[in-house]
């Protein structure tokens, strides 16, 4: 085989590659927010599949046993954004002082999950006291 | 033990910086009683590590709560195994493991070469040397095992329930085995680089040594995602977490290295180099991304000053690297043979090039959190799906008609009569497929191409097996172990290939066919899903050792008739109250149907349960056993009459090559 022929079929195969990698780049992002910012960008987002981050507000978890659903505020400095979460806490929730939810906002304002991961500070960060 | 303990890393220190520096100089200069007397430093070495290590377990094991290590990781109720994988359970423990095992590597090489002085394997141990000062600098200044408080609590913190797992026993020092071993190959490379002796048998001097870390990487990572499908509790099993891609990144690319050892030739090509450096490169950005917590993961590690130390030694790896390959580049020009497009080296090619946009596409994806904030962008897990099955799928392809290729090449038309029977195979389950109700075409399209796969493998395998010496008087098994490890090689390499075949098959039944409900039951009611029925039984809540249990017991109905119980509970532990999931898993060859008990009312005893129906799970777990047997089979020692027969073999196949004809093997 000639190495002409090696050539192009070795830039062949990279242009399938990158072909391949740029569309599901594409199909494969989603905006990623902070609370404050997705209240800042207000409806700009409407309809549209968002990433937010943010701190769990401990007050504001309400999750029902025997509905499956979860209810929480998620906090960044002053803005507030309540979120309903369709399925169980994952187990880290309960302890968990950030989470990254995704989903889409709401025309009323709340934020619907179908995703929900959440950051515990990890235990061994606890005091070793006396 | 505070002090014993960071005196002996303190010698390890010592003792490994004067054989770096004496390996150094002694290959220079030509001073052989220098080079001995570093190979001695590697054995003290050894010791003072395996003594640190020793003095840790044992700070452990008595709970001498005043070292920090040992009262961040365990408690008086720990049990004895867990308080022994506290070994390698927090930061400081496991950059102890990795130094304590490259230790042991470094001894094994030095001790190969006893009773010679090849100049190699001198440059290999300097190499290995300098790593392995490194990481003792990294525990005796910021990250000392062996560091006192100022006062003896009365408890330890414990170990993170979750970690309580018995994957979490075996599970991180695989993985750290196939970490370390990696320094082996990248150590050898160097070595070949900086001696400038291109030409030695570099091939098979690093076959064996990149085979075991890799076995290593890749039973460990699937270990891992046992753990994480069985512990973590949310119906999955991988998840693109960077600690997950850690392990699977290096994995790709010492794939991609072994099969660039298979070309013919013992020399050192530039291939090897560049997957060389960048699977060693890609173990320290693994250890990196676990221990700094710089890449936000799930897994949520402290985030430490050790991420910056970590990256200088990568870029200082990366940069040697690229420096040395530059100066040496007029000797490693290849000399490539002309073979047609239909060959074994184009196969091999396809095969690394494809491995190494697989590594890229992760590599990306997992880097990209670090500009996330920056762009308001994100990436979601249906990237890595995308990608990876776009590349993957050609290369599970490429795997069914390689073994139809020769080294010289050879027409399309003559590769395409071998194919007859395996495309008909292949179309066949496609029909099948269909017949049975699989109706989206991806689905289709991967298993005919595992089944196409499969066939081509499986009639190598048996071919080769029967054309074996015809044993007498052992019995079959014994006769099949014989053929087996006969040209141990090629067969441990098909049996590879059938695992991951077995996996591709688990991965893609397990992803594109899962069920996956949320429902909430009341006492006594049922519930459907797939070809199951759960009746919800009772509900209970008990006091065990260390933690509270709840438990919901549920009839699993097929059919007509009970086929099984199943219990999954969440357990509440004193120590954390963070609550921990049991799932329950019932596992046949067809699904597996997984439940996970997500909470209760109290008044009604009403139960929320996620219940997901996984089908071919269990291929994966299955696929990485036969990985694990066809690896094990590659690597198993030679005795002097196989390496007879071996050679005998190959002598055969090189004629049978160079005389043109020859056919496939």
């Amino acid at each position: 085989m000639k190495p002409r022929y090696r050539f192009l079929a070795g830039g062949l195969i990279i242009a399938a590659v990158l072909l391949l990698f740029g569309t599901s780049l594409r199909s494969s992002t989603v905006y990623y927010l902070t609370v404050e910012e997705l209240i800042s960008q207000g409806p700009s987002v409407d309809g549209q599949r968002v990433r937010i981050a943010g701190l769990v507000d401990r007050e504001s978890v309400d999750w029902e046993p025997g509905s499956s659903t979860l209810r929480f505020n998620l906090v960044e400095g002053d803005g507030t954004l309540p979120v309903v979460y369709e399925g169980p806490a994952p187990d880290a929730f309960a302890q968990a002082d950030s989470a990254v939810v995704e989903g889409e906002l709401s025309p009323d304002g709340v934020f619907v999950a179908d995703s929900l991961v959440v950051q515990c500070p990890s235990k061994y960060e606890a005091q070793l006291t006396e | 033990m505070s002090d014993l303990g960071f005196i002996v890393l303190s010698l390890a220190l010592a003792t490994t910086t004067y054989s770096f520096v004496g390996f150094a100089l002694g290959v220079r200069t030509g001073d052989k009683r220098l080079v001995t007397s570093s190979k001695k430093g590697v054995y003290a070495s050894t010791a003072f590590v395996t003594l640190a290590a020793l003095a840790l377990l044992y700070s452990l094991l008595v709970r001498d709560f005043q070292l920090e290590y040992v009262a961040s990781h365990t408690s008086r109720d720990l049990s004895l195994p867990y308080t022994v994988s506290a070994l390698w359970a927090g930061q400081e423990g496991s950059l102890l493991f990795w130094a304590w095992l490259l230790s042991i590597f470094a001894s094994v090489i030095v001790l190969g070469d006893r009773h010679r002085q090849n100049l190699l394997v001198s440059y290999a141990s300097m190499i290995m040397a300098g790593t392995q000062a490194f990481f003792l600098m990294l525990l005796v200044v910021v990250a000392n095992p062996f560091r006192a408080l100022e006062f003896v609590p009365a408890d330890g913190l414990g170990m993170n329930p979750l970690l309580q797992n018995p994957a979490m026993l075996w599970h991180p020092p695989i993985i750290f085995l196939g970490y370390v071993g990696f320094t082996v190959p990248f150590a050898f490379t160097m070595a070949v680089l900086l001696s400038g002796r291109l030409k030695d048998p570099y091939v098979q001097r690093v076959r064996r040594w990149t085979l075991f870390p890799w076995l290593c990487l890749g039973v460990g990572t699937i270990l891992g995602a046992q753990w994480a499908y069985v512990e973590l509790g949310w119906g999955g099993y991988w998840a693109w977490d960077p600690v997950e891609n850690a392990s699977l990144l290096p994995w790709l690319t010492g794939t991609a290295l072994i099969h660039s050892l298979m070309f013919r030739g013992t020399r050192v090509r530039m291939g090897h180099i560049a997957l060389a450096v960048a699977t060693f490169a890609l173990c320290i950005f693994g250890t990196f991304v676990t221990r700094s917590g710089m890449i936000g993961s799930v897994h949520a590690f402290s985030v430490s000053s050790i991420g910056l130390y970590f990256l200088g030694f990568l870029a200082l790896v990366i940069a040697i690297s690229i420096v040395l390959t530059a100066k040496r580049r007029a000797g490693l020009r290849s000399d490539e043979e002309a073979a047609s497009l239909v060959s074994r080296p184009s196969a091999f090619v396809l095969t690394i090039v494809l491995l190494v946009a697989a590594t890229a596409a992760i590599l990306i994806g997992t880097l990209f959190p670090l500009v996330s904030d920056a762009l308001n962008v994100a990436l979601t897990s249906n990237y890595f799906n995308l990608s990876t099955a776009a590349i993957i799928g050609p290369l599970i392809l490429v795997m069914g008609i390689c073994p139809f290729t020769t080294w010289k090449g050879g027409s399309l038309r003559s590769l395409a009569r071998y194919l007859v029977v395996p495309i008909i195979g292949a179309m066949l389950t496609a029909v099948l497929l269909v017949l049975l109700g699989v109706k989206d075409p991806f689905g289709v399209l991967a298993f005919s191409i595992c089944s196409f796969v499969a066939i081509v493998t499986l009639y190598q395998l048996f071919s080769g097996l029967r054309t074996g010496r015809p044993s007498s008087g052992n019995s079959r098994l014994s006769a099949f172990a014989t053929a087996m490890l006969r040209q141990r090689r090629r067969h441990g390499a098909y049996v590879v290939h059938l695992g991951i075949v077995f996996i591709t098959m688990g991965v893609v039944g397990s992803s594109a066919y899962k069920i996956e409900e949320w429902i909430t039951l009341n006492p006594g009611a049922s519930f459907t899903v797939g070809s199951y029925s759960l009746r919800y039984e009772n509900f209970s809540f008990r006091a065990a050792p260390g933690k509270d249990i709840a438990t919901a017991t549920l009839s699993l109905l097929q059919g007509e008739g009970q086929v099984g119980v199943l219990r999954p509970e969440k357990q509440f532990y004193h120590s954390t109250q963070q609550p921990v999931s049991e799932v329950a898993i019932r596992t046949t060859l067809r699904d597996d149907l997984y439940v996970a008990l997500s909470g209760w009312a109290e008044d009604s005893e009403a139960i929320d349960l996620q219940v997901v129906v996984s089908p071919l799970q269990v291929w994966i777990w299955i696929g990485g056993a036969v990985l694990l047997l066809g690896a094990v089979v590659a690597i198993w020692p030679t005795r002097s009459r196989d390496i007879e027969d071996q050679q005998i073999e190959e002598a055969i196949e090189h004629v049978r090559q160079s005389s043109g004809e020859g056919g496939p093997r």
